[in-house]
């Protein structure tokens, strides 16, 4: 017999695993972004550079 | 835009379409099973043993790309193996906190320290977890994935040990697939089958976004050294 307590169970346990990956891809795309800006910034002093 | 780059999109598609069909079949059309273990609370397994499953998977991706990279010193093997490890500690992560929620429910104790299978997959987890430090502490690149290739065979060693301890010393943790007391439900099996298939390509297009980061971080370092020389 289901309880709703352990109802709370279940409802915890799918939250964690969808914040988690929704966290990870936050992780990623922040990551990704800061490389991205650093390449574009270090490409323009480059190109300067050489002008 | 790069090939690797290209197949990132379609491959979340499938990833978000297969994980909406199968939280829908976990929570919709899989037998509650009143007699299993937990009732609705059984519902968990779906998630626990794909994200355990996954776990799996990714620290033997780790293993393999680490034993290429130490035959052939390509670093893009190096990149696969870093990024499946962390991958394989997301899921770990996952599988060993839903699991407690279950066994809470069922048992009445979030962790059993007795149950062997437990105590492999935290030992699992812990071993990945130093990898992943061992990683991030060693500066030299070369010297850490060579140091990582030999660290992973260890925790390798660690998956059939968890995968199998509750099949070999039969304990508390339930044993849900090849068991001789017989199998699940149909739609408890099918919906088994298709969180497993979700999850797997959930991690492959994780895999292709995290593996993008290091190809990045190369290109970063590449640059780095030219802007030295061109502005130092």
């Amino acid at each position: 017999m289901t309880t709703l307590a352990d109802l709370v169970f279940l409802y915890a346990a799918y939250t964690i695993v969808w914040a988690g990956v929704f966290l990870y891809c936050m992780y990623l795309a922040l990551q990704l972004r800061g490389i991205e800006r650093e390449i574009s910034s270090l490409k323009e002093a480059i190109d300067g550079r050489g002008k | 835009m790069s090939r690797q780059q290209s197949l990132r999109i379609p491959v979340l598609a499938v990833a978000a379409a297969l994980t909406l069909v199968a939280v829908y079949m976990a929570l919709m059309f899989a037998s509650s099973a009143p007699d299993v273990d937990g009732g609705d609370v059984q519902r968990i397994m779906y998630l626990h043993v794909a994200s355990a499953w996954v776990s799996y998977v990714a620290f033997a991706v780790t293993f393999v790309a680490g034993i290429m990279y130490l035959r052939t010193r390509d670093l893009r093997w190096d990149a696969n193996a870093l990024s499946s490890a962390e991958l394989g500690v997301l899921f770990c992560t996952l599988a060993i906190t839903t699991g407690p929620m279950w066994a809470k429910a069922v048992w009445g104790v979030y962790w059993r320290w007795a149950d062997l299978k437990l105590l492999m997959t935290l030992v699992l987890w812990l071993v990945f977890i130093a990898y992943l430090a061992l990683r991030a502490n060693t500066p030299d690149r070369r010297m850490g994935a060579s140091m990582g290739a030999v660290f992973s065979s260890v925790g390798m060693l660690c998956v059939p040990l968890s995968f199998a301890a509750n099949r070999i010393w039969t304990q508390y943790h339930p044993t849900v697939i090849g068991t001789s007391k017989g199998g699940l439900q149909v739609s408890m099996g099918a919906t088994l089958g298709v969180a497993v298939v979700a999850f797997t390509v959930l991690y492959i297009f994780l895999m292709l976004a995290r593996v993008g980061i290091e190809r990045a971080r190369d290109e970063l370092e590449e640059l780095k050294q030219k802007a030295g020389d061109h502005l130092g």
